[in-house]
């Protein structure tokens, strides 16, 4: 049997081919993880048989009863899901950074295929939202094959382009989500307005919305490591620093947590997740925090 | 060395080039870069600049420690130790005057040198010297704390035409250091470093000298003694070889023809040597009395230097002919036109020509016939017509050996004893001072040394004129060789060399048979002295010349003092031989005369040494005249008959021109000196090879303007090289901490 596990490595990842093949192998790692299957939650739990009468789904029929007593039985479950989770992604170009292999932008497509193939898994409805200054895609709920194709291919070919805003982006999704729904954010969050970020934040939490933010990070962004004479390159501006990194570490750093703190203090303020995602991380902590959630929206 | 200091520029370079050098990283969180950047720009350029001034600084310190920096007042960083003592030796030899392209002496560098030397005295510490080391070196100054005059002395010096004397100027200073007692003594030697001066002086060791140049152990000795008694010795380099300008100079001028005779034809020769490295070309004039117009003038084309021939062709020699119409003093001159070392360009000859060459003949055979006296033949020979009327070189008067005691030796120039076997003991040895003197004496054996007991082994004759080698003639007479019976089968005269003024002539072999084919049958066989010559040996006849299993000595040469002995060992009458009967006896007899006669060189010195002339009893005083200088008139001593004119030390190139005062009938006399040809030889020592023979523990060689002046800074001021190192340590120490303090806290960021 496959050590699915392994797949949780996002280098080891990186080396497959598919973000659906991705989002599968993502899943099946994390599952076998798992001491309790999450196929057996609440949303798929069996609850009686009833006549098939003409309309219904031919999926639901139970074959067994047929054959027994050759009648149609259709097997009802208790409560059919009707969450919807809005998977929205960053990709403005400051996604793109890389300081060892794999991209912010890379590292949350494979999170975001892997939630929505659990979702999709769970019965759940499923949306992608792609933006960066603006919205670029934006997939409505959904729960069929055809669906998920739509998701992954849009997914595989985003690319990171254009700066963040990520303030105005919250609104836009506050007003346009109307009903009550789950909304997972992955992006690094690197937005020069940072109260109009958080009012953002708050506006989809006032909208009734469970929010999961993934504050998605690149390793060297966090810890600076740099030693050498630097020439550092905006990756959404033109402008460029030179400088000697040691000398400026202890700033940055500073700056750095004062804006992670920032960040986390004001979700878990306003009831909504935080979840920081280093890109070196494997996967399933994302899938752990999003089942968490998930959770207790039920 | 304080360009050193321009390295500070470093750490600002390291750092202008450390911002050309660097990574680029495309960044998304700029945002915070920039607010970090903004937030620590002021510290950051501040311990920039600080570590940057720092490491900048060390360097600075470094480069002023190398450059040993002074302090005149002392201060923080002085010395407390007491003033210094400083011999000055300056070489005022005549090479000093070297100029070189610049047309800048050596000399005048070497003086410039030193007066910046004796500028950085300190007048209320120091005490110097100063010593001259020319031939005859002198203290000019002795260990004082007069500095200004000392500087004062230093510009009044001029090179003078004297040779080096290093060796005698280092065993002064010596001496100096020694009485200096305690305290350090720097002893700087301010010259041209000639490697002759470095070597032993073979001819004062009475040495032949040697291809091999042998260092001066005496020098090494000098410098050791310095050194035990607290000294150093710092020899100042002027210039490299390269810098030096080519010198040829005329080292040699003598008269190489026959007597100086009145209207007799001949020659002098001059001889040039290119003491540099390359080819040399010039010309050479040649002066007869008189200096402002050359009598002759050759083109020297080709010279070859030390780098472009062997030691011979460095060297050539030119002749030139002469004759002289009026006997008296003469004197010739060459000179080199022209190079950078004008002293040696000149030599001069001064000399006596001789109206005619007087020759007393002494016979002492007592032979009652004329034409059977010893010195029938030789007078005829030398002067046919006897005077009468004659052309002749040479002026004879005949004696009998009795009548020598009332000669005065003095009124001949050459005088012949013939078969002379006894004379008074005290006519010898006035003979044989007169000969040391300068007097030509030509001696032929007879037959009255056959007397009983007079050769041989005590033999009176022997005893006589031999003295067991102290005597005036060179050979001691062993015996009689053959006889009557050795007329049919005699033996034969051979010359052992035709490069000899009495043989060259026989060189013709249409000439030589005259001589060498007649016969003679009976000589005296002698045993020369070891500083005789053997000019010519008798063989038995019959065999080829040189073939000969024996022979013996017929023709002895020696010289004795300033003059010089001729000996032949048979008779000058037909007694023992038939040499008379030749007409080739004539070209002989002459060619022996004008031989012995030719050495007048006595009367010409070099510069730097002294020298006695012999005037007639009647002469007090002498006035000397020197180029176009005022006459000195100098008082003689007169003893043993005759006036001495002592003439001490003579330190300067020139015509001497010597006229005896109140006395009409004696000649004015020439001298000239001349320049020692050795001091010529301009090649430098090298500082290998004077490390490799004096040892480098014992010396300096100071080659750059800032090396004198930074080590001859210490004779006054303090030295501030350890203070600055210290600063340096300081500096560096303190750019430690600051950097462990700067990255200590980066780390500790990191950390957190």
């Amino acid at each position: 049997m496959a050590d699915y596990r392994r797949y949780l490595d996002p280098k080891t990842l990186n080396k497959v081919a598919g973000l659906e093949l991705k989002a599968r192998l993502i899943v099946e790692g994390f599952v076998s993880g798992q001491h309790k299957s999450p196929y057996k939650g609440s949303s798929v739990e069996f609850r009686e048989h009833r006549e098939y009468v003409p309309g219904d789904d031919l999926r639901f029929i139970d074959w067994k009863v047929f054959a027994k007593s050759d009648r149609f039985y259709i097997k009802e479950y208790e409560e059919e899901t009707n969450l919807k989770a809005y998977v929205v992604v960053d990709t403005s170009k400051s996604m793109a950074f890389a300081s060892d292999g794999i991209s912010k932008l890379e590292y949350a497509k494979y999170v975001a295929a892997a939630l929505c193939y659990l979702i999709s898994q769970q019965q759940d409805a499923n949306a992608l939202v792609l933006w960066d200054r603006e919205l670029k895609k934006f997939l409505p709920p959904g729960n069929n094959p055809l669906h998920q194709k739509d998701v992954y291919r849009s997914l595989s070919e985003a690319e990171a382009d254009g700066s963040t805003d990520v303030a105005r982006l919250f609104h836009d999704i506050a007003e346009r989500v109307r009903q009550k729904s789950m909304i997972i954010l992955l992006s690094d969050l690197f937005d020069d307005d940072r109260r109009g970020l958080l009012r953002g934040l708050k506006h989809m939490r006032h909208k009734g919305h469970d929010v999961i933010v993934f504050h998605v990070l690149d390793r060297a962004e966090i810890d600076f490591p740099y030693d050498r004479m630097t020439l550092f390159e905006g990756l959404e501006t033109d402008d460029r620093l030179l400088a000697d990194p040691k000398a400026l570490r202890e700033a940055y750093l500073e700056e750095f947590q004062t804006f992670a703190h920032e960040i986390e203090s004001g979700c878990l303020a306003s009831g909504m997740d935080y979840v920081r995602l280093a890109t070196d991380r494997p996967l399933d902590v994302a899938l752990s925090s999003y089942l968490a959630a998930r959770s207790g929206t039920r | 060395m304080l360009w050193w200091g321009t390295a500070a520029a470093v750490p600002v370079i390291i750092h202008l080039l450390s911002r050309r050098r660097f990574k680029r990283v495309p960044w998304a969180a700029m945002d915070f870069l920039q607010r970090a950047f903004k937030k620590t720009r002021k510290r950051l350029r501040i311990e920039n600049i600080l570590l940057m001034l720092l490491r900048a600084a060390a360097l600075v310190f470094i480069a002023v420690a190398l450059a040993d920096p002074r302090s005149a007042s002392g201060g923080l960083f002085a010395d407390a130790d007491e003033g210094r003592s400083v011999i000055v030796l300056l070489d005022i030899s005549f090479s000093m005057d070297l100029h070189d392209g610049r047309d800048v002496a050596y000399f005048q560098r070497a003086r410039r040198r030193a007066l910046e030397l004796v500028d950085r005295l300190d007048p209320e510490r120091d005490q110097a010297a100063l010593v001259t080391y020319g031939r005859g070196a002198r203290i000019v100054l002795p260990m004082s704390r007069e500095i200004g005059q000392l500087r004062e002395r230093l510009q009044d010096l001029e090179p003078g035409d004297v040779g080096t004397d290093l060796i005698g100027g280092i065993k002064i200073a010596a001496g100096l250091v020694a009485d200096a007692g305690g305290g350090r003594t720097d002893v700087w030697v301010f010259g041209d470093l000639q490697r002759e001066a470095f070597l032993a002086d073979k001819a004062a060791e009475g040495e032949e000298t040697s291809p091999i140049p042998v260092p001066d152990a005496a020098f090494e000795k000098y410098l050791r003694a310095i050194r035990d008694a607290g000294g150093r010795v710092h020899l100042v380099e002027l210039g490299d070889d390269e810098s030096r300008p080519a010198n040829v100079g005329v080292i040699e001028l003598r008269h190489r023809g026959k007597a100086l005779v009145k209207d007799l034809p001949t020659r002098f020769e001059v001889r040039l040597r290119n003491f540099g490295a390359t080819t040399a070309a010039g010309e050479l004039q040649f002066f007869i009395d008189n200096e402002e117009a050359f009598a002759q003038r050759e083109r020297v084309p080709d010279l070859a230097g030390r780098d472009t021939g062997s030691d011979a062709d460095c060297e050539r020699s030119l002749i030139f002919d002469a004759v002289f119409d009026r006997p008296g003093w003469h004197h010739v001159a060459a000179r080199w036109v022209d190079d950078g070392l004008k002293t040696d360009n000149v030599r001069r000859f001064a000399f006596e020509v001789r109206d005619r060459i007087r020759v007393l003949l002494v016979d002492g055979s007592g032979a009652r016939e004329i034409e059977d006296s010893a010195t029938f033949f030789l007078a005829r020979a030398l002067d046919p017509s006897l005077g009468s009327g004659s052309q002749s070189a040479f002026q004879v008067k005949e004696i009998g050996s009795i009548d020598l005691r009332n000669e005065r030796l003095d009124d001949w120039d050459l005088i012949a004893l013939c078969d002379v076997a006894s004379l008074e003991a005290a006519r010898v040895e006035s003979l044989q001072r007169w000969v040391e003197n300068g007097g030509a004496l030509l001696y032929f054996a007879g037959a009255s040394l056959e007397a009983a007991g007079r050769i041989g082994a005590g033999g009176t004759s022997n005893l006589l004129f031999h003295a067991d080698g102290r005597g005036i003639l060179p050979l001691e007479f062993e015996r009689a060789e053959g006889g009557d019976e050795f007329i049919a089968r005699p033996y034969q005269l051979q010359f052992e060399t035709f490069d000899h003024p009495v043989s060259a002539y026989f060189e013709d072999p249409k000439i030589r048979p005259g001589i060498t084919r007649m016969p003679t049958w009976r000589f005296i066989a002698s045993r020369p002295d070891a500083d005789a010559r053997v000019i010519a040996s008798f063989r038995m006849g019959g065999e080829e010349p040189g073939t000969s299993a024996r022979t013996w000595p017929a023709i002895v040469e020696a010289d004795r003092g300033a003059g010089r002995v001729l000996v032949v060992t048979t008779s000058a009458n037909r007694v023992w031989n038939l040499y008379c009967a030749s007409p080739a006896f004539v070209p002989l007899t002459r060619e022996m005369g004008y031989h012995l006669a030719a050495r007048v060189e006595r009367d010409n010195v070099l510069v730097g040494e002294s020298l006695g002339l012999r005037f007639p009893a009647t002469v007090a005083s002498v006035r000397r005249i020197v180029d176009q200088g005022p006459p000195i008139s100098l008082k003689t001593t007169v003893e043993e008959g005759h006036a001495t004119l002592t003439l001490p030390r003579l330190d300067h190139a020139g015509l001497l021109r010597l006229e005896p005062e109140g006395e009409d009938q004696v000649p004015v006399r020439l001298v000239a000196v001349n320049v020692d040809p050795r001091e010529s030889d301009l090649q430098r020592a090298e500082r290998g090879w004077l490390l490799a023979n004096f040892g480098s523990e014992l010396f300096d060689l100071v080659a750059a303007q800032d090396e004198l002046l930074a080590a001859g800074g210490r004779a006054a001021e303090s030295s501030l090289w350890r203070a600055f190192l210290w600063l340096v340590i300081v500096v560096l120490a303190a750019e430690s901490v600051m950097a462990l303090i700067f990255g200590k806290r980066d780390r500790r960021e990191v950390a957190a």
